[in-house]
């Protein structure tokens, strides 16, 4: 399968000042290696701090890695300059698990969905109309919300929002980084069943995008993924096949996430050692 | 057994800014016995956080309560004035939010915090504070209670700060704990082992322990017995096994399905789709003549429209508000 | 230690700064103490001539701020043209007594704003809280020369308090505690301008930050956990509304400065604003410059002070 987006040894470093002067750096990300290939559902998985958020904005381009190279189709992201990254930019969506701060809570729906347009596009005020209706149909919204402010929506409606001003600009890969966790679970239901329509493998592969689900909850990466990346302390542990990761676990990150899913299983006193 | 706390026909409304209703919390009907945890089901709008604030009569200037009594060993909470209630919250009945980062204070040290409880329950004597506090950091914590002790809350982890608030709410030795989805905000490595800390402390304390959640997994093996709600009704109360095995009412059974499980991932491979309940959970801003869940019900009957449902005994031996089960 | 090795090199840094735009405004001031001799046919033009190469007032500026700051070095800061002295020792005795009103009044004002603020906080929306809104707009609206001479006129007309002065003639024989009381009598009423027309600022800062401390998470919690009210406000809410409030402190102490210097000329206190006025109007250019220096120096080291403060309350700046 043709390979869309991949990273190559990246290394991200973040440097804490400490009060005694004294710099310490940290390796959020850590030789990572990580191929994504077109239209793929792709789940990454980990505790807090193991750097999956870290990768999630290295991928989209909002950061710049410390080191190694990040590659989109034939171009390699790391070396471009931002002139040229802001044409690449639209085509890697990143969707956050909170999108209450993602817009701007004066914006009605249609006006969050139109931004993107006018900053990118010159399509005339009613073809933005036209299109935006068609994105709300598309991810299961009413078409009538289109003048309502976007702070009255509820939870599961501003994340269907988030997905589809996302979408607006035909992304080739959407990143969404705990983008259900804050939701109920009827509620992240739906979104995943929206992830999963977007992603259906009838859709023609060239206008499929891939979809990159971070997440800490396990069961939800392996009911939509096909393949899971486990990442612990910044380093990619373990990564392959939904079956192979669920089943038969090698790494001990994976087996302590699974512990934990596996319901009612008690775990000992101490953390497994992670 | 005499029942630790009592909650009677509780009623809770909120008074929007433009004037109108929000009725959050309608009839709500619940035991708990000393050393008990009982796990309360519900997702966003469920009334399950209003029950939680309600109990500890701290609910926000706009909330009225209606109707109903909070028994906490025989005395109504409800009706105590705010003295009573400052000597009664902390020593006999304690709260844990949901966000450990928000719930403790910035600039205070951890160690602090908790002697200030001791403090406004009166241990008087600084060093027995002092000592009180280092005891049960090293109760709750596994290693490093020391260096916890005199660190501030941005030194610290999700999952220490959440340990924290354990002990700032278990130091005066409550008998009944509330917890307002204590987990939400933490890993799952992390909530396993807050779920762990908070089963170990009742047993060693024989603490009752109301745990407020969406995540029905959690309380798979942690609690007693669950109090499933939907739109501010307790519509299902079971024991906990009963309810995560064979859950009787209808909303009980669509939430259990639309979360997938480990077990049936491979068969959900084909490219199918999770399953969900259609529709969204009523705007609470007008009391509907019938059952709440009737518009999203696979087994709506016409009775459902006409009037809400009274409790009836379930196979399992649980509590089921539907016409189900006769109504 | 970083933070506050830093924000001490800003405030010398901004002091040299000032001492340079403080030279050069001045300088560009038109006029000097002699242009006004010139018209005064008793002296010569030649003594004038004398009198200003002496005084190094041919020099150009460049010359004269480096011959100023050598003499800053001696501990002088210039010469007063008209008091014929160094201005160091001139300026001494009149800012001692002006931070002695100034820091009297600082501490006042925030002793009483602390409380009512605090107060009118938790009693949001209730007639505690709107009386003290109601009076802090009010008094914020009066401008606080109007304040400074109503209040004047009243002690002058009930002689409750001495109109004017630091201390009663004859004051020095008395024992220490009549001093003190005489002392603290003739303070009250610049003091009390200064505190009056600070309070609404303050007042209203204080409530919004407590208020805004109260709704917070761990307010809430430790209300949950049964902390009393007023440990509740003190303790809790208090505290962590500090950071506001420390830098308003820095800015009050600089507003409360440069409005001692107005009260001062109202109230005849012996302070820098007094000096400072004639000295302007006499041009006597050194004592002129040494004197915005001083409140320079006041300022910066007030809000140095903040900077202090706020690394001693808030610990996420300690460990950045």
């Amino acid at each position: 399968m043709e390979v869309l987006l991949s990273a190559e040894n990246l290394v991200k470093e973040y440097s804490s000042r400490h009060f005694s002067g004294v710099k310490a750096l940290v390796r959020a990300l850590d030789r990572v290696n990580l191929a994504i290939p077109r239209g793929a559902r792709i789940a990454i998985v980990g505790a807090s701090g193991s750097g999956k958020s870290t990768l999630a904005v290295c991928l989209a381009c909002l950061e710049k890695p410390s080191s190694g190279t990040i590659r989109f189709q034939n171009h390699e992201l790391t070396c471009l300059s931002v002139d040229e990254l802001r044409s690449i930019r639209p085509q890697i969506q990143l969707v956050f698990q909170d999108p209450a701060t993602a817009f701007n809570p004066n914006f009605t729906v249609l006006e969050v969905l139109e931004e993107p347009w006018i900053l990118q596009t010159k399509m005339s005020a009613e073809e933005r109309r036209e299109r935006a209706t068609e994105l709300l149909v598309r991810v299961g919204l009413a078409r009538n919300i289109l003048g309502r402010g976007s702070a009255d929506l509820s939870g599961g409606q501003r994340q269907r929002l988030a997905i589809a001003r996302a979408l607006a600009l035909k992304p080739k890969v959407l990143i969404l980084d705990e983008a259900l966790s804050a939701l109920d679970y009827s509620v992240q239901a739906q979104i995943a069943n929206l992830l999963l329509d977007l992603s259906d493998r009838a859709i023609p592969l060239a206008v499929r995008p891939a979809i990159v689900l971070i997440t800490h909850d396990l069961v939800m990466a392996a009911r939509f993924a096909d393949e899971i990346v486990v990442m612990q302390s910044g380093r990619i542990v373990e990564n392959g096949p939904v079956q192979k990761i669920v089943g038969n676990p090698e790494h001990a990150a994976t087996q302590a996430l699974l512990a934990c899913t596996m319901n009612g299983a008690p775990i000992s006193e101490k953390r497994p050692a992670v | 057994m005499e029942p630790l706390l009592e909650v009677q026909n509780l009623n809770v409304r909120y008074r929007t800014r433009a004037g109108a209703d929000v009725f959050a919390l309608t009839e709500a009907s619940l035991r708990i016995a000393p050393g008990e945890i009982v796990g309360v089901l519900g997702e966003s709008g469920s009334g399950k956080s209003t029950l939680a604030t309600s109990l500890l009569a701290m609910l926000p200037v706009n909330a009225a309560i209606d109707d109903g009594t909070v028994l906490l060993q025989g005395t109504n909470l409800l009706k105590l004035g705010r003295g009573e209630l400052t000597r009664i919250r902390g020593s006999r009945i304690s709260l844990i939010y949901q966000e450990p980062s928000v719930a403790l204070h910035p600039t205070m040290r951890v160690g602090v915090q908790i002697e200030e409880i001791l403090r406004a329950h009166s241990v008087d004597s600084r060093d027995e504070r002092r000592h009180k506090v280092r005891e049960l950091l090293d109760s709750i914590f596994v290693a490093d209670a020391e260096r916890i002790y005199s660190s501030y809350p941005h030194q610290l982890s999700g999952g220490q700060r959440q340990r924290i608030a354990i002990a700032q709410a278990i130091a005066c030795k409550p008998n009944l704990l509330i917890a307002d989805e204590p987990t939400a905000s933490l890993d799952p490595v992390t909530q396993r082992e807050i779920l762990e800390l908070l089963k170990k402390l009742q047993r060693e304390r024989n603490l009752a322990i109301l745990f407020i959640t969406h995540s029905l997994e959690l309380l798979d093996g942690f609690a007693d017995r669950v109090v499933v709600m939907y739109a501010g009704r307790i519509v299902e109360d079971s024991d906990a096994r009963e309810v995560l095995s064979s859950p009787q009412h209808p909303y009980t059974q669509a939430l259990l399905k639309c979360r997938p499980r480990l077990e049936r991932i491979e068969n959900a491979l084909s490219d199918s789709r999770i399953p969900v309940i259609p529709g969204e959970p009523p705007v609470l801003s007008s009391r509907v003549q019938g059952c709440e869940f009737e518009p999203r019900c696979p087994e709506r009957m016409q009775i459902c429209r006409e009037r809400v449902p009274e409790f009836s005994n379930s196979e399992n031996g649980g509590k089921v508000r539907c016409f189900k089960f006769g109504g | 230690m970083r933070y506050l090795a830093r924000r001490f090199l800003h405030a010398v840094l901004l002091l040299a700064g000032a001492t340079v735009v403080t030279f050069l405004f001045t300088a560009l001031a038109p006029g000097n103490y002699f242009d006004e001799m010139r018209l005064n046919p008793q002296i010569s033009r030649e003594t004038l001539t004398a009198l200003k190469a002496h005084y190094d007032l041919d020099k150009p500026l460049g010359v004269r701020y480096l011959v100023w700051l050598k003499s800053l070095a001696h501990g002088e800061m210039g010469y007063s043209f008209a008091y014929n002295s160094p201005v160091s020792p001139l300026l001494a005795v009149r800012a001692r007594n002006t931070l002695l009103l100034t820091i009297t009044s600082t501490l006042l004002a925030w002793c009483i704003a602390l409380p009512l603020g605090v107060w009118s906080a938790e009693c949001s929306g209730r007639w505690v809280d709107r009386l003290v809104t109601g009076v802090s707009a009010v008094l914020l609206v009066i401008p606080d020369i109007a304040l400074a001479l109503g209040l004047l006129t009243i002690s002058v007309h009930t002689r409750w308090l001495p109109a004017g002065g630091m201390v009663s003639i004859g004051s020095e024989t008395l024992p220490f505690a009549a001093r003190l009381w005489d002392l603290a009598r003739h303070m009250l009423l610049p003091a009390g301008i200064l505190v009056l027309g600070a309070q609404p600022l303050l007042v209203r800062h204080i409530r919004s930050a407590v208020a805004e401390t109260i709704g917070e998470g761990f307010v809430r919690a430790a209300e949950a956990h049964g902390i009393p009210r007023g440990r509740l406000l003190w303790r809790y809410a208090l505290p962590a509304a500090a950071n506001p409030l420390i830098s308003l402190f820095g800015f009050s102490i600089g507003a409360l400065l440069s409005g001692s210097l107005l009260v001062e000329v109202v109230t005849s206190w012996p302070g820098l604003g007094p000096f400072l006025l004639e000295a302007i109007l006499a041009r006597d250019l050194y004592v002129v410059i040494g004197g915005v220096l001083l409140s320079a120096l006041f300022l910066v080291a007030g809000n140095f002070i903040a900077d202090v403060l706020l690394f001693w309350a808030d610990p996420r700046i300690r460990t950045e």
